[in-house]
This record gives structure tokens, C-alpha cells and sequence, in this order.
């Protein structure tokens, strides 16, 4: 079996086919919702300044049309659901697959985990979209890189993950970095963005998930890249200062919160050379979102395992950027709202 | 961080009211007059292949990969049993 796009087992591929329909087969309920939203909620003075508040009035109000209460069942079974339903998928077809897993073990690229390494307190044992904690199973990594991703998000997002990322890595002003270093890379989506739009740059990504990187990691070596890929916090990745070109990131912001966030921009800083840039992707910013587009990110948040989204879409990333001492800091959005900065020569 | 980020794994939450009860009947009988039937023919299904298509017949149909037609079938009857049941759940009668 190839080792990425599975085939997945008649049986898996139903389950996600029917959770993948779920989610599609709810859109009439929810302009239904969003009717309801219009005509009935208020919101009183400016949202952000008491979220909860206004959610729970909000809520209060929508909570007499079934609509409402149905969608927000629905969602959160799907919430429930899609991470086991993905497990039994992987674990159906492991037998077939394991052998493509362990040949992508050997290639070009780097693993280095580190045993010592102290899980942060934001981070350790959170379910991250439900779909159970980064570690949470011994193949994680494949499970949330290849099939939730792929299989689910992607689809329900109806876009393509890789040209995305591959458009954003692109907005890098240069193209002769010789250093990258991709920060929080995950399964390495975002990383083989990096690799395509910069082919030449040695590539560099640093993750606190072990089972993330084994997935990246693999990925590499599928396609004979020679990323070097390292259990560390994107705060504090290790590197000697000013030993990278470019630092990026692509949706990682919004899993840490705002303490977390200025670690991550020192960071970038320090391991930059000078004249090297930063370039960083992530979700819509609260303040430029309306009352009912930030009730609904706010409430896919709490309900969607995202305990750190509403701190970190409220963070004034241009800001950050400036304190950490980038120059030439712009920003652009909605989705994914990029800012962009450049270390002085 | 102010708060329990763990408490986001499995937030408490009660969504529906007593007054969706009957609701959740009608979809749960519904949906058990699907399983019913696609049992009934999946059975019926099995025994004509296991009688009349070879030893391993069973074990090919595992393996096989429906064609388009097929697909296109089973992309249709999905998408009108969720409609049919997220329909009657959240069958709109205005506000409570």
C-alpha cells in the first residue's frame, strides 16, 4: 500500500465519507442558525469586550430554535467521533501500510527526539481538535497528518492544503534563503511547502510532538529531502543566533497562547540573521471579524478543542512582531491573516 | 493562561431540550428502518454470492474497489439518509 493517500478499507472509508456528509448535510440548519442569528440576537456594545457574556446571550436566545440546538449536537458528536473513527480507519489498514511506513524511515532526513524534553503545561495531554492529544497514539502522527488532514479537513475545507501553504511560503521576499526554519511543523505540511517553493534552502523544523515529526519526518525521506527535524519548543529551539535566513510558521499561532506567542517572534528573532526574514500564518483576527463570524469561530473554538484560539486571535501579531524587533512589519488577511517582518541588517 | 486548556478536550455541554424528544424518536426510527433494510439486503447479498459466486467470492468483493457507477450510488443514498435524518431532527417548527 502507498504510503501517502491510503486506500483506506471499505468499511473506514464509509465512516469517513458519513462524518465528512454529516458536516455538509448540516449547511441548510446552518443558514437556518444564521437567519435566527440576524433576526434575533443583540450583542451589546463591542463583542470582544466580554466575550463570555455575549455568548451566553447569544446562546440564550438562538437556544429556543431547534435548529440551533441540533446543529450544535451534531457538531459536537462529529467533534466526538472523528478521532476514534480515524484510529480504526489507520488500524484497519496498518498491516497493509506498515511496510511503506517503516521503508519512509529511511532516506535523507533527520529525526532527533529528545527524551529529556519537559512537555509545556498548554500543550501536554490536550486533545487538539478533539481528535485526541499529538501523542496520543503510537501513530499519531500518520493518523493526524495523513488521514484527518487529508481525508477530513481538507475536504471539508474544500481547498488544497499544500497550494495554500505553498501560496503563503511564496510571499517570502526572497528566494535564495539558504537557512529555513519552519516553527511548530507538525506532520510537515507547511514544511513541504517550504521545500517546493524553496528548493535549494536546507530545511530545518522543530515541533514539541514526537509522533508529529516521525510522520515529517517520513514524509522527507519519501521524497528524498534532507529536512533535519527536532523535538523542541519553537520558544526555545537551541540554535545559535543568527543561523537561519527565514523563519516561518503556518497555523501554529493559534494552538499557543499570547505569553507563548511573543516566545515564538523572540525566538524567530534571535535565530535570524541579520537581514533575514520572518513569516508567519495563522487565523483570523477577532478585531476584524463581526459579531456573528467571531461567536462562530469563538464557539467552534471552545467546542472544537482549541483552548488557546480565542486568546491568540486576539493578539496584535503586527505588535509582537515589532517588540521581538522586526522591521517593515506588514500584515494581510482574513484567512490565513500573514505578518510578515524583517530582522536589520 | 488563565485557563485548563485540558478542559477543552471534552467540554460539558447539554444541547437539546425535552422538547426534542419526539425528534430524536422519529430520527432514531428512521435511521433503525435504514440499518434494517441495508441488513436485510447485505444478508440476502452475501448468501446469493457465497452460493453462486466461488470459493473465495467473499473474500474478492473485500478487496474490490467499486466502480463509478457504484460510487455515484453510494455518494446519493448517504447524502438523503443524513438529509433525512438531520431533517427530522432539526424539523423547524420557529421558536419554542
Amino acid at each position: 500500500m502507498k504510503f501517502d493517500s491510503p486506500i483506506l478499507s471499505a468499511r473506514g472509508q464509509s465512516t469517513f465519507d458519513f462524518l465528512n456528509g454529516v458536516v455538509v448535510g448540516l449547511g441548510d440548519v446552518s443558514k437556518k442558525v444564521d437567519a435566527a442569528f440576524a433576526q434575533q440576537c443583540t450583542v451589546d456594545g463591542d463583542f470582544l469586550t466580554d466575550i463570555d457574556a455575549n455568548a451566553r446571550r447569544i446562546e440564550k436566545q438562538l437556544g429556543t430554535h431547534r435548529v440551533f440546538r441540533v446543529s450544535q449536537l451534531v457538531g459536537d458528536w462529529h467533534a466526538r467521533n472523528h478521532g476514534p473513527v480515524a484510529i480504526d480507519a489507520f488500524e484497519q489498514i496498518e498491516p497493509e501500510l506498515r511496510p511503506a511506513m517503516v521503508a519512509a524511515e529511511h532516506g535523507p532526513a533527520s529525526l532527533t527526539l529528545d527524551p529529556d524534553a519537559v512537555p509545556p503545561a498548554y500543550w501536554d495531554k490536550v486533545a487538539f481538535h478533539r481528535t485526541g492529544a499529538w501523542d496520543s497514539h503510537p501513530d499519531m502522527g500518520y493518523i493526524h497528518g495523513e488521514l484527518v488532514h487529508k481525508g477530513m479537513v481538507a475536504k471539508l475545507m474544500g481547498s488544497d492544503i499544500l497550494a495554500q501553504r505553498k501560496q503563503t511560503a511564496a510571499r517570502a521576499p526572497r528566494r535564495d534563503y539558504a537557512d529555513i526554519l519552519d516553527m511548530g511543523c507538525s506532520s510537515g505540511h507547511f514544511t513541504n511547502a517550504l521545500q517546493l517553493v524553496f528548493p535549494d534552502a536546507r530545511i530545518v523544523g522543530v515541533d514539541l510532538s514526537p509522533r508529529m515529526l516521525e510522520h515529517a519526518w517520513r514524509v522527507a525521506n519519501l521524497h528524498g529531502w534532507a529536512w533535519e527535524l527536532h523535538q523542541a519548543d519553537a520558544q526555545h529551539t537551541g540554535f545559535a543566533d543568527a543561523s537561519f535566513d527565514l523563519a516561518a510558521s503556518y497555523i501554529l499561532l493559534h494552538e499557543i497562547p499570547a505569553e507563548t506567542i511573543r516566545g515564538v517572534f523572540a525566538e524567530a528573532f534571535r535565530v535570524l540573521r541579520p537581514g533575514g526574514d520572518m513569516i508567519m500564518a495563522d487565523v483570523p483576527r477577532y478585531g476584524d471579524m463581526d459579531a456573528l463570524a467571531i461567536w462562530k469561530a469563538d464557539r467552534a473554538a471552545r467546542f472544537g478543542g482549541e483552548p488557546h484560539w480565542r486568546e491568540s486571535a486576539q493578539v496584535d501579531l503586527a505588535a509582537v512582531a515589532r517588540d521581538a524587533g522586526f522591521v517593515e512589519v506588514t500584515t494581510s488577511g482574513p484567512f490565513p491573516y500573514v505578518v510578515q517582518g524583517h530582522k536589520p541588517a | 493562561m488563565t485557563i485548563d486548556p485540558t478542559s477543552f478536550n471534552l467540554p460539558k455541554a447539554k444541547f437539546l431540550s425535552a422538547d426534542d424528544l419526539d425528534s430524536v424518536a422519529r430520527a432514531l426510527l428512521s435511521l433503525t428502518m435504514e440499518l434494517a433494510v441495508t441488513n436485510d439486503r447485505l444478508i440476502a447479498l452475501e448468501d446469493y454470492v457465497a452460493t453462486k459466486g466461488g470459493v473465495d467470492a467473499l473474500a474478492q468483493i473485500a478487496q474490490h474497489e467499486p466502480g463509478q457507477a457504484a460510487r455515484d450510488a453510494m455518494v446519493a443514498q448517504r447524502e438523503k439518509l443524513i438529509a433525512t435524518i438531520i431533517g427530522t431532527l432539526a424539523q423547524d417548527d420557529g421558536p419554542d
